[in-house]
């Protein structure tokens, strides 16, 4: 086997290092667009993780806070709001930042059905011989209550709107054109192929160690960035706005963090494998 | 044998270049590491530092290594916002509930709110505490009279108050609960009326002087 020139070395490594980028950006969009930057993704996380009863669970619980402290009792709210609309209303939101429609979540429903509900107590129980003062205090409880419900539901959108801004750039990068970047990085693993064949004019040595040290590399780094997200941070810990959304949140971060990891070990895998059997090929040819 | 000897060579050669190869990988990794770091520093910080906020110990536990110097009127090691750190007492109401540092839904429902804006009990400010106006947090305050004794239970001593005045107010009237560092002041208050229906607007305050501290 002929020895490869010091330019056909060069040109090997820069080809390496070019690989590493390629695989690199080709592993971060696929992870994103298949995780945080989908709608789809976010509405099976939302899902899988009990978000929808759990934030019925934590709304009726706050208007149960605003009912007590107004002489009533909580059954007035009890059903209030179901885990339907719950559901319906925190799909219009998400919709308002990845798809920009104009829908607004109706809340007049739960007005009237409150109002009827507190009236109804209020002839029970105080036969209807209640105050200008308090029915103006039914009305401001009303109030308070709808918002609070409009606020729980924009608090999730809120949340999500940074990912769907990034979601929008990514959405830019047609498929067409992803596929053009996986396209290129298998070019450049073939060019890498042909330069190394030609440095050494072995037609048998296709994959060489310059394929497996692009994965490797690649492959440590996501290990590495895993590690150091995991002693950075403590996902387990996160509560952030409603136990819904910090169920959400924390299932998400560590989805990412396995399919980094598993990422990472299959490429590193991959690459020592390839790494082994280059290295096994060529000592044969070499006795 | 010479072929067992040739054949442990090539295993060797072929460990050793493999080895190679992932020392090169582990040491372009770092590179790149470095350079991504370098180019995304600030990102990166943030969002470590964001998620270190939002990172909080879930089971609070009652603060009690606080560390009071009363000459100085200073509270070191403070409590966490959501942690209970003391009792909150009103004899002659019957009123005896935990207090916590912080003021959300959640926190008023288990107990006393302390406002995490003003001064904690012996900094020689105005303390602002408030309840729900229920019956076991502050429904009987607007009892309360000049006079009667309001006291705060901490792990670094007891803060005696009394009340010179109280005050019905609007709940966004906020000037007429002062912030001030000049003398130590506790205002409690709960939303008023404690009767009738619906949202109440207003809030009943009780106006107290600090009169007596006791040391743990």
């Amino acid at each position: 086997m002929k020895r490869r020139t010091i330019l056909n070395r060069i040109i090997c490594a820069l080809l390496t290092v070019l690989l590493i980028i390629e695989l690199i950006v080709s592993l971060g969009i696929t992870l994103l667009k298949n995780t945080i930057c989908s709608k789809e993704y976010i509405e099976k996380e939302l899902v899988k993780n009990n978000y929808y009863e759990i934030t019925k669970s934590e709304i009726e619980d706050s208007f149960k806070y605003y009912v007590l402290q107004s002489n009533l009792d909580d059954n007035c709210v009890e059903g209030l709001i179901t885990v339907e609309k719950v559901k319906n209303d925190t799909l219009l939101e998400l919709n308002k930042y990845y798809d920009n429609s104009k829908q607004e979540i109706d809340i007049d429903p739960i007005k009237q059905e409150l109002t009827k509900r507190i009236y109804d107590k209020v002839e029970n129980e105080y036969n209807n011989s209640i105050s200008e003062q308090e029915k103006k205090d039914i009305e401001t409880l009303v109030k308070v209550i709808v918002k609070n419900y409009s606020d729980n539901m924009k608090t999730i959108g809120t949340c999500f709107e940074t990912l769907s801004t990034l979601s929008k750039k990514l959405d830019k990068i047609e498929s067409r054109e992803i596929i053009i970047a996986y396209g290129i990085t298998l070019f450049t693993v073939v060019l890498i192929s042909i330069v190394y064949v030609y440095g050494t004019k072995n037609k048998k040595i296709i994959v060489n160690k310059y394929h497996a040290i692009a994965l490797m590399t690649v492959g440590l780094m996501t290990i590495i960035i895993i590690i150091a997200m995991s002693i950075a941070v403590n996902e387990q810990a996160i509560q952030i706005f409603t136990k819904g959304i910090t169920a959400v949140i924390v299932d998400i971060i560590k989805n990412i963090k396995l399919m980094l990891l598993l990422s990472g070990i299959v490429m590193f895998t991959v690459g020592l494998v390839i790494s082994i059997i280059k290295n096994i090929m060529l000592k044969k040819y070499l006795r | 044998m010479g072929s067992n000897s040739n054949q442990n060579n090539i295993v060797l050669k072929i460990t050793k270049a493999t080895i190679r190869n992932i020392i090169v990988a582990l040491l372009l990794a770092t590179v790149f590491l470095i350079i991504i770091y370098g180019l995304t520093r600030e990102e990166v910080n943030t969002t470590v530092s964001l998620l270190k906020t939002i990172s909080i110990e879930t089971n609070k536990q009652i603060a009690s290594n606080i560390v009071f110097n009363k000459e100085e009127k200073t509270v070191r090691n403070r409590p966490e916002f959501g942690t209970q750190y003391a009792q909150i007492k009103i004899e002659s109401l019957g009123i005896d509930i935990p207090l916590y540092h912080g003021d959300s839904l959640s926190l008023l429902r288990n107990g006393a709110g302390q406002m995490s804006s003003a001064y904690f009990p012996g900094e020689g400010g105005t303390v602002v505490c408030m309840a729900h106006n229920t019956d076991k947090m502050f429904k009987r305050l607007p009892e309360i009279e000049n006079g009667a004794k309001i006291v705060i239970e901490t792990s670094y001593g007891i803060f005696e108050y009394e009340v010179y005045n109280t005050k019905i107010i609007d709940m966004h009237d906020v000037d007429e609960i002062e912030i001030q560092d000049k003398e130590e002041i506790l205002d409690v208050f709960t939303c008023y009326p404690v009767n009738g229906i619906g949202h109440k607007t207003q809030r009943f305050v009780a106006y107290s002087k600090l009169v007596n501290y006791i040391e743990p």
